[in-house]
């Protein structure tokens, strides 16, 4: 009887009509996102002459390869030499920056500003499509006993959202499947809340801070993760590149390279000395093809993340200072959530340079209520564990 | 040497066969050769009863140099010598079935055709622009339909039932022929198929080991996801008979695929699991009538045919995760006119000729939608322009000159095609008015050495004007995102081909082998960002546009060939293609980077064949079919970011089929279809679907 039905149904398919589009909002007009600090957040800590970079370090910036233990290489002139002059991260992180104007500037943003972000999140292969796919490789690979026999067995995280007990399978596997675990159902919970006419302004604020800081916590994990996969595929290491720059030249800067230059010029340099070390090395290292030398990756890649992470500690820094001076209820209640969301990213790497700030810093961002955090506590507690790129 | 093992398949072909036993009456018109000698073959309808194809394109797979590439399991193009899509010519009971919208490539629209409504299908290799017009650079596949009967019963009834084991397929046609007087005959009738997902025999492995990205399978390894959909079709045929010369055909054939995924983008690579594109909605509509008569000598064979025609698309890229849809309509509506006759002039001397044209209306939207709120946004332009308007006429004469064993061909069309799309400044689309002038020629000579041997050449012009899926479409393919090329120039092939028939009472041969080059050959170039002309393109992995290159050339060869082996039927075909071209890439600034001047050229078929062995008795039949290729490594620049091709090329394959049917009363039929019974794991080059594994068809047919 179900086949007649649909059979019936089938002959009687006529073409279905085109759906009847929304009415938008009138557009917001454009506008110039500000630099990320809006608050003097005082002397850069790296204009302490103790920072100095590691003797194992590339220094593009100081000319002559002596001066470092690195072999002659294409960044040797201080310039990104990508694999391929099209890098299609580039329009994802233009996609970023057209979110920032309409979500990041610290107006209350409209249900109709968030319609049009989530339209440039989900543009084909855009922003959306590499956050739900997004893992975490400082982090081992993720492991699931899908068929419940003989133990766990390494899989993608691609994979594992395939699986009947996907969800299980991602929430036992959520720090290295970072992106469908974490980073997406911030996002997608936060655009939900914001396209709502029916919520009030700080609801929408605090929609936009999460937003903010969701995607600047995947900025800076696919800079990492593009790194690491560039071993294998050398196009990655140009993803990796614009993943942090925007794809700009270092006197610029879209993306997160924006936010940490506008921070601390000092720190941006040495992320981008960081990114020319991953270029060093993949260049020396059978650049056509599969990489063999781990060890030179891992002292390039590390130079690079200790930067960006700085470069995130910064921008944590920077927004917990403003809230600490933020007078207004909204706009605290939106930077506390926007740290909440971006804070913890540190937390790996503050354990592992000292537990018992790194302890620190996460009771403080673990406070629900922004009445009740420390402001004083967390920056301290950042410049200790983050003195220098 | 070749001479002795030509004369030993001369004999063996004259030593004369047995009668074919009486089998049930089929309603059947023996297809008229489509091109008289040119290189051809015809899948009959008794070939389709016993193989059971899936579809029109899976019929093709035991034709010499036809190569069936499938993206989907609801999809199928044939490669004819090498080329597809665009570049070969579909007809339905010759009416022309390609239009502006088919996109470079493989593409579904021959699929649309039930094969169940089919006499034959022609098959003819090799270009056929004199008469046909353009596209028909790779060959001609022609659907005849099957006609209404004038003879036995006034009211003759079918119901045909089949069910397969790969992909879990029911379905089934009722139709009647109806003699609705002396004159007057009408065949109608109705089918339905759901098709469930695919079982193959396992995952295809690259030269790495690993299984391909595409299909993605199911943890039994074998069901291949974005597999399945469901068709219905219905039709009508009524045949009007005036005297024994004139009879005027009235048809309407109506094909609606629903919910087809397109299985290299269910999900697509790296994607979610929960992503798939899918076809919505997948239909074709043609009515035509048409006159067939005599009136005289200088209008034998005479055709008028008016015809409309209505394509429509609706395909959807579901993302669960995102609560978001991306959708496109694509309509096109052809109007077409064919005249054709031929003209006695002398005893020895015919001429063929005609004119024909086809104008298409097109209309096409996309918009976005956020699922979980029901919010819409179209955007500013579907796939295509709506409001294109594209048509192509031309007028053609084709003489041969006929004396003893000898026959010379020579042909020529002129013709004129016109392309216009409006701009779109939100999508920085231009506005195209285009027109070019369209030529082809053939000469060709038959040269019967005698009542066994038949020696042919033909030297063929044949062209292909850019269509606008060229000139306006922008969309995601299999090696990326390609957007339009509003310059682009047509193609004009020059095919040169030598064949051999050999004729005898114990079976036959046919062997080809052709050189074509295509000047101006229209094939994919990666580009950068920069020559992206919105954020999707930009957002792309890879990004091609379709772009002129200087010449490409395919070679090849085919043959066939059958015999009688008293108590059975051997038959064996043979196809091989060599395709390059000048590297669309330009060359890289740095000179340490490989660079090849001359590339393959993309998707070009393996070396590849069939074998089969049919035994026949009162009652029914068994036979036993083989289809094998070899590796296919040579693979185009734009192959290589062609998730549906395994890493290295894809593998060559070996697949046995068993079949069998019997009459098991004067109402009934039966058969069975044992495919793959190796169970290998195999697909076709190109392809998206892995070949169905180990598994069964049965199939019913009663006349009561």
């Amino acid at each position: 009887m179900r086949r007649l039905f649909v059979l019936l149904t089938v002959l009687a398919a006529c073409k279905s009509d085109d759906p009847t589009e929304t009415v938008d909002a009138a557009p917001r007009p454009d506008s110039i996102v500000p630099d990320a600090s809006t608050v003097d957040a005082g002397p850069s800590p790296d204009a302490n002459p103790a920072c100095l970079p590691l003797p194992t370090d590339y220094r593009p910036r100081d000319g002559a390869t002596i001066d470092d233990t690195w072999p002659v290489c294409i960044s040797d002139d201080n310039a990104y030499h990508p694999f391929d002059t099209s890098i299609s991260t580039v329009a994802r992180i233009a996609a970023f920056e057209q979110i920032a104007t309409l979500l990041f500037t610290g107006a209350v943003p409209t249900s109709q500003d968030f319609l049009d972000a989530r339209v440039e999140y989900n543009l084909s292969n855009g922003l959306a499509s590499r956050v739900q796919r997004r893992e975490d490789e400082h982090y081992p690979p993720a492991t699931w006993d899908e068929d419940m026999t003989g133990g766990p067995e390494p899989y993608t995280c691609q994979q594992l959202a395939g699986f009947p007990d996907a969800v299980a399978a991602l929430a036992a596997n959520a720090d290295r499947c970072v992106g469908p675990a974490k980073i997406s159902p911030v996002i997608e919970a936060a655009f939900a809340v914001g396209q709502d006419a029916g919520t009030n302004s700080v609801e929408k604020r605090i929609a936009a801070a999460q937003i903010e800081g969701a995607l600047l916590w995947f900025l800076y994990m696919s800079n990492y993760k593009e790194a690491i996969t560039c071993t294998n595929t050398p196009v990655d290491c140009d993803s990796s590149f614009a993943y942090y720059t925007g794809g700009d030249p270092r006197e610029q800067g879209r993306g997160m390279a924006r936010y940490v230059r506008a921070l601390d010029p000092e720190t941006h340099d040495r992320a981008w000395d960081g990114i020319l070390a991953v270029r060093c090395w993949r260049d020396l290292d059978n650049p056509t093809g599969v990489a063999g030398d781990l060890a030179m990756r891992n002292l390039a890649v590390a130079q690079m993340d200790r930067a960006t992470l700085r470069g995130v500690a910064l921008i944590v820094r920077d927004k917990t200072t403003e809230l600490a001076a933020e007078q207004v209820l909204a706009s605290r209640v939106a930077l506390w959530e926007l740290l909440r969301v971006l804070g913890p990213v540190l937390d790996r790497d503050a354990t592992l340079r000292d537990a018992g700030l790194a302890a620190q810093l996460r009771a403080e961002l673990a406070k629900a209520d922004h009445a009740d955090v420390d402001p004083a506590a967390i920056v301290d507690a950042l410049d200790l564990l983050y003195p220098c790129a | 040497m070749g001479r002795v093992v030509c004369a030993a398949v001369l004999g063996l072909l004259v030593a004369g066969r047995p009668a074919v036993a009486d089998e049930t009456i089929v309603i059947v018109d023996p297809a008229p050769e489509l091109l008289p000698g040119r290189a051809s073959s015809t899948v009959t309808r008794e070939d389709l009863d016993e193989r059971q194809p899936r579809s029109a394109p899976d019929a093709l797979r035991w034709e010499p140099g036809v190569y069936v590439q499938q993206t989907a399991a609801a999809q199928g193009s044939a490669y004819l010598r090498g080329r597809t899509g665009q570049q070969t010519l579909l007809l339905f009971d010759g009416v022309r079935l390609n239009n502006s919208l088919w996109r470079q490539g493989p593409n579904q629209y021959f699929f649309t055709i039930d094969t169940r409504t089919l006499a034959a299908i022609e098959v003819m290799r090799g270009g056929a622009s004199t008469r046909y017009g353009s596209d028909a650079i790779g060959g001609v596949l022609h659907a005849v339909p099957r006609d209404p009967g004038f003879g036995g019963r006034r009211i003759r009834p079918r119901i045909q039932l089949r069910a397969g084991s790969a992909d879990r397929e029911l379905g089934g046609r009722v139709e009647t022929s109806a003699r609705l007087g002396d004159d007057l005959a009408l065949l109608a009738g109705l089918g339905y198929r759901d098709v469930g997902l695919l079982e193959g025999g396992g995952a295809v492995r690259g030269t790495d080991g690993d299984p391909a990205i595409i299909p993605s399978l199911e943890a039994d390894g074998r069901t291949q996801r974005g597999t399945g959909f469901e068709e219905a079709a219905w039709d009508a045929r009524l045949i009007w008979r005036r005297g024994d010369t004139t009879r005027v055909t009235l048809g309407y054939y109506d094909y609606r695929q629903l919910d087809a995924p397109r299985t290299d983008q269910c999900p697509p690579p790296f994607a979610p699991p929960s992503e798939c594109l899918r076809y919505d909605e997948q239909f074709h509509a043609m009515a035509y009538v048409a006159v067939d008569g005599e009136v005289g000598r200088w209008l034998r064979r005479a055709r008028a045919v008016v015809s409309a025609q209505e394509q429509h698309e609706k395909k959807t890229r579901h993302r669960p995760l995102s609560s978001v849809e991306n959708a496109g309509r694509d309509d096109v509506r052809t109007l077409g006119l064919r005249l054709s006759a031929t003209a006695e002039v002398s005893e020895r001397v015919s001429v063929d000729y005609g004119a024909d044209g086809y104008l298409d209306l097109v209309d096409s939207v996309a918009w976005l939608r956020f699922t979980d709120i029901d919010y819409v946004r179209y955007d500013s332009r579907g796939q295509y322009l709506a409001g294109s308007r594209y048509a192509t006429t031309g007028t053609f004469a084709e003489a041969a000159w006929t004396r003893g064993w000898l026959r010379l061909r020579a042909g020529g069309r002129i013709g004129a095609t016109w392309a216009r799309a409006p701009g779109d400044v939100a999508s920085a689309t231009t506005a195209i008015d285009r027109t070019w002038a369209a030529t082809a020629g053939v000469v060709g000579v038959d040269w019967r050495a005698d009542e066994h041997v038949t020696l042919i050449a033909t030297v063929d012009r044949s062209f292909r004007a850019p269509n606008l899926d060229d000139l306006t479409g922008r969309q995601a393919t299999g090696p990326g995102f390609q957007f339009e090329n509003a310059t682009l120039a047509p193609e004009r092939s020059l095919t040169a081909e030598v064949g051999l028939k050999l004729r005898g009472e114990r079976g036959e041969l046919d062997a080809w082998a052709y050189t074509s080059r295509l000047a101006g050959a229209i094939v994919r170039s990666q580009r950068g960002v920069e020559d992206c002309p919105d954020d999707e393109c930009r957002a792309a992995w890879f990004r091609y546009q379709l772009v002129n290159v200087d010449a490409a050339t395919v070679v090849g060869a085919e043959a066939a060939g059958s015999l009688d082996l008293t108590l059975a039927t051997a038959r064996a075909t043979i196809g091989w293609a060599h395709g390059r071209g000048p590297n669309p890439q330009e060359r890289p600034s740095d000179p340490s980077l490989a660079y090849a001047e001359v590339v393959p050229l993309s998707r070009i078929p393996p070396l590849n064949g069939s074998a089969e062995v049919r035994v026949p008795w009162a009652w029914g039949f068994a036979a036993v079919g083989v289809r094998w290729a070899t590796r296919q490594d040579r693979l185009a620049p734009s192959d290589l970011s062609d998730e549906r091709i395994p890493t290295g090329g894809t593998p060559g394959y070996v697949v046995v089929d068993l079949r069998a049917g019997a009459k098991i009363s004067e109402q009934a039929r039966v058969g069975v279809v044992f495919e793959n019974l190796g169970d290998a794991a195999y697909r076709y080059h190109g392809s998206s679907i892995n070949g169905p594994g180990r598994s069964a068809m049965l199939w019913l047919e009663l006349t009561p």
